[in-house]
């Protein structure tokens, strides 16, 4: 009994000792995280009603509780952070935002931040839900499709320091009905690998790739790289890329740009074929044949492809093998057709033959001589 | 009342005609007795600052040929070109003054020659036509006009000729072919339709011919014929003689003289047509770009003019009755209708103008011609529409004055502002049939300040008009504030002398004598 009392006294002399102590803030932290006023954020994902048309989600953070501050009448921010942890605690991975102003600094990667206003007293208690934000939900950008777990972390800091006087944070579930930014990544990946896989098969058929045309396809992906980060890892694969001529080869990466790529990449794997052929010492009749027919399955029409093709080809010094392909002509058009397809080029490249640029109207030289012999039938070759 | 005369100023041969006094033209001969001049300059280094223009200077270009120029016309507007002569660097405008100045100095014996028209190739741009109307302000010359060759050989023929129907004009010369499909009904004219080959003339005939020289040479000895310039420029001469000689014979023997011997070398007509076979082929194209455009065909001419002296080719007319069933029409000389044509074109447009200029006569004798011209190239402004395809915006030359449109034109067209806030409009105005910017000349470019926080899609209408001074003036207008942006084409930009300087450049021509 007495052992009792003993005990209790020192406890109470202990606690009077440590009130009035410098750890006074952090006893009453522990207090308060006992007690009914503990702060506390909560994230609900509701419909947007007042945009009904849209039927856009918003998620709704608020938060309630005591907001410890060191001193009175302390002016504070507040912020919220968004972490998909679907993986596993330890495995959380970014939410983007499209949004700029749901974003910090440069980071694509959701970050909101506001002020939160003065905090009166020392220990005041916000004792009724607040609204902190309304996120909608078309501006985050979550990795995959599909049911995410979404940790929302909500923090009182100091608006002078930045130090964090409090947070809490909450998980909840949503799920999320497009692709999620790593889908189309691997996608986006994917369409560059098959377009790099065509320029190098239609580049170098069954040969090792020239330097010149490696360096071409460096140039490309390092330009890739800008807009898109993850475009670099391409540059390690690409050391490895096969050159076969293989048919079956060209169908798969045809299939895969059909399947994942839209009109833009399409365009854009033809011009880097062009790019990495024209850097051989001569364009042959396969390759040209090749490059029709890639065009005509990924649905290239044909004067996007003859335009692109007349715009890098005729600015290079390599030979072509058969230039009335650079006109749009083959074996199995009939007098009329080939007569009035001539006329249509011939127009074209005689209204560029005074462009100031004189190596436009280098081109436009050599494509005129070119329509003329095939009108006389002296077809030759295309050669600087 | 001063003279009114046109000139021809050609490739290889220039001309100077006059209207007499009952408004009908005359070619002027030069101080040699000849009708036409050798569009020839050469800088004589014996004696100094003497210039020789024409024969005199074709004559002395096997001499010395780094101090002679030939077929100027084809570097005209070209701001890179240049011919350095003792330490002056002469443009292409400058060289051709020199031309004219020959040709307004004989012409000039009688009475002097003041408002002048020069002829330009139909499908000349505006930087061209620039060129060549400071060519003529250099000499001295008051260029009241230009005109298309073929407007002008079409303009002599109707005024002398009975002619009702479509004709179609040859217009093959020194350095240029030009084909313009027009309705004539007596001294009523109107143009359907212009189209030019910038490339194609006699000097490329001509260079067919210095190839099959070489061809001889190197089958005989496997070594090259043309060592030097001089060598170029000899045997550019001769094969000048050789294509005029093929015109009336069936073959031609020359001795070649090379660093490993000579050769006599027989060239055939069969041979020689032969080689320039693809060329032909081009001039037969063109021809059927001009019918689609005027939306005609073969059978709708009923005459084709030959203009231009490289139609007197057999080739030419063979290949033209081949083409229409009928024999071409050679009812005017060749070489010289052009001038003829753009000195009737200068008493018009005097007439228009300035009235008090014309005498009686001249107005009596031209009251009844009518002709009406169409704009000779398209002219568009920079946008950038969403594309169909990829969704996504693209920068577009967008067409809005047709080529061919009869003239005087005015056509207007809708664009929006693109941002919210965008305050400012960067406008350019284009020449040229490309969809593709690239492919297209800029003639001129302007920033359009538009009032501040507007949101996007703010209409501004862009006004194209071209007059019958064959000018173009454009009007941009936003629509909300009423603001406009008058754009005045100029050249200045193209390597053309700039006003500030043109007194200067003026003042210093004057001192140089031709002769």
């Amino acid at each position: 009994m007495t052992i009792g009392i003993t005990v209790l006294c020192i406890a109470l002399l202990g606690l009077t000792a440590l009130w009035f102590s410098p750890l006074r803030p952090v006893l009453l932290q522990c207090l308060g995280g006992m007690s009914r006023y503990k702060f506390t954020c909560k994230a609900e994902c509701l419909i947007n009603e007042s945009q009904p048309i849209n039927q856009d989600s918003v998620f709704s953070v608020q938060m309630i509780g005591r907001i410890p501050t060191p001193c009175d009448n302390m002016d504070t921010d507040v912020s919220v952070e968004i972490t998909d942890v679907t993986d596993g605690y330890f495995h959380p991975v970014p939410v983007l935002s499209v949004d700029p102003q749901y974003r910090a600094a440069k980071y694509p990667g959701f970050f909101y931040s506001t002020h939160n206003g003065i905090v009166p007293k020392k220990n005041a208690v916000l004792v009724s839900w607040m609204t902190i934000i309304k996120i909608p939900c078309h501006v985050l950008r979550f990795a995959c499709r599909g049911r995410r777990k979404l940790l929302f972390k909500v923090s009182v800091l100091d608006r002078q320091t930045g130090e964090i006087l409090i947070s809490d944070q909450q998980m909840i579930e949503y799920i999320h009905c497009r692709d999620g930014y790593k889908e189309i990544q691997d996608r986006k990946l994917m369409v560059l690998k098959s377009s790099v896989q065509l320029a190098a098969m239609v580049g170098a058929p069954g040969e090792t790739l020239a330097e010149q045309a490696k360096q071409r396809i460096t140039e490309w992906v390092d330009q890739k790289a800008q807009s898109f980060p993850v475009a670099d890892r391409l540059a390690e694969w690409f050391q490895s890329v096969q050159t076969a001529d293989n048919v079956s080869s060209i169908e798969q990466a045809v299939d895969r740009l059909l399947a994942h790529g839209d009109q833009t990449d399409r365009f854009a794997a033809i011009e880097l074929i062009l790019k990495v052929i024209v850097e051989g010492k001569a364009i042959t009749t396969g390759q040209t044949d090749h490059l029709i027919g890639i065009s005509r399955n990924l649905g290239i029409q044909q004067s996007r492809l003859l335009s692109s093709c007349q715009k890098i080809l005729l600015m290079s010094d390599c030979r072509i093998e058969n230039p009335s392909f650079l006109l749009g002509i083959d074996e199995s058009m009939d007098e009329e057709t080939f007569r009035s397809r001539l006329n249509q080029e011939y127009r074209k490249w005689n209204a560029r033959v005074t462009h100031p640029d004189e190596r436009i109207r280098c081109q436009a030289d050599k494509m005129l001589n070119l329509i003329a012999d095939l009108r006389s039938g002296h077809v030759g070759q295309i050669c600087h | 009342m001063s003279t009114i005369a046109g000139i021809d100023l050609g490739t290889t041969f220039s001309a100077l005609a006059r209207l007499n006094g009952i408004g009908r033209p005359e070619i002027v001969p030069n101080s040699e007795g000849e009708r036409i001049t050798p569009s020839a300059v050469y800088f004589d280094d014996e004696e100094a600052g003497a210039i020789r223009v024409g024969l005199e200077a074709v004559n002395c270009r096997q001499l010395n040929p780094d101090r002679a120029v030939r077929w100027i016309k084809r570097f005209m507007g070209d701001k890179n070109w240049e011919k350095s002569i003792d330490d002056r660097n002469w443009t292409p405008e400058e060289i051709s003054s020199l031309i004219l100045k020959k040709l307004k100095q004989d012409g000039s014996i009688e009475s002097p020659i003041e408002d002048v028209v020069i002829s330009v190739p139909a499908h000349f741009d505006e930087v061209r036509r620039k060129a060549t109307m400071d060519a003529g302000i250099l000499a001295g010359l008051n260029v009241i006009g230009i005109v298309n060759e073929p407007v002008a050989a079409a303009l002599y023929y109707a005024t002398t000729q009975q002619v009702k129907g479509r004709v179609l004009v040859y217009d093959l010369g020194g350095g240029t072919f030009d084909v313009t499909v027009l309705d004539i009904d007596g001294q009523n004219m109107k143009i359907a339709c212009s189209q030019g080959d910038h490339a194609l003339g006699g000097v490329d005939f001509d260079k067919k011919i210095v190839e099959l020289f070489e061809e001889a040479y190197r089958k005989e000895y496997n070594e090259e014929l043309i060592q030097s310039d001089q060598d170029r420029a000899k045997y550019e001469d001769e094969a000048e003689d050789v294509k005029k000689t093929l015109s009336r014979r069936n073959s031609i023997r020359k001795i070649l003289y090379g660093n490993a011997g000579s050769v006599r070398a027989e060239i055939t007509r069969e041979q020689y047509e032969g080689a320039i076979d693809s060329l032909i082929a081009r001039t037969e194209i063109l021809i059927e770009v001009a019918l689609e455009e005027a939306k005609s065909n073969v059978s709708e001419i009923q005459k084709v003019l030959l203009v231009g002296g490289s139609t007197r080719m057999p080739i030419v007319r063979r290949r033209l009755k081949e083409k229409f069933g009928f024999e071409p029409e050679i009812a005017v000389n060749v070489d010289e209708c052009v001038a003829l044509g753009a000195a009737i074109h200068a008493g018009l447009t005097l007439m228009r103008d300035a009235p008090e200029k014309v005498s009686q006569g001249i107005v009596s004798g031209l009251k009844d011609v009518q002709f009406e011209d169409v704009c000779n190239h398209s002219y568009g402004t920079i946008c950038a529409p969403i594309d169909e395809e990829t969704g996504k915006h693209v920068i577009r030359n967008s067409i809005i004055l047709k080529k061919n449109t009869p003239l005087p034109c005015e056509e207007t067209q809708t664009f929006y502002t693109m941002t919210d806030g965008q305050s400012e409009l960067h406008v350019a105005i284009t020449q040229g049939e490309d969809e593709d910017p690239l492919y297209v000349n800029k003639i001129a470019s302007e920033v359009f300040e538009l009032p501040p926080d507007r949101p996007a899609n703010q209409p501004i209408h862009v006004r194209y008009s071209y007059d019958v001074n064959q000018r173009m003036h454009c009007t941009f207008l936003d629509q909300e504030s009423g603001r406009t942006l008058e754009v005045e084409f100029c050249a200045e930009e193209d390597g053309q002398f700039k006003k500030s300087a043109a007194d200067k450049t003026i003042q210093e021509m004057d001192t140089f004598k031709v002769q």
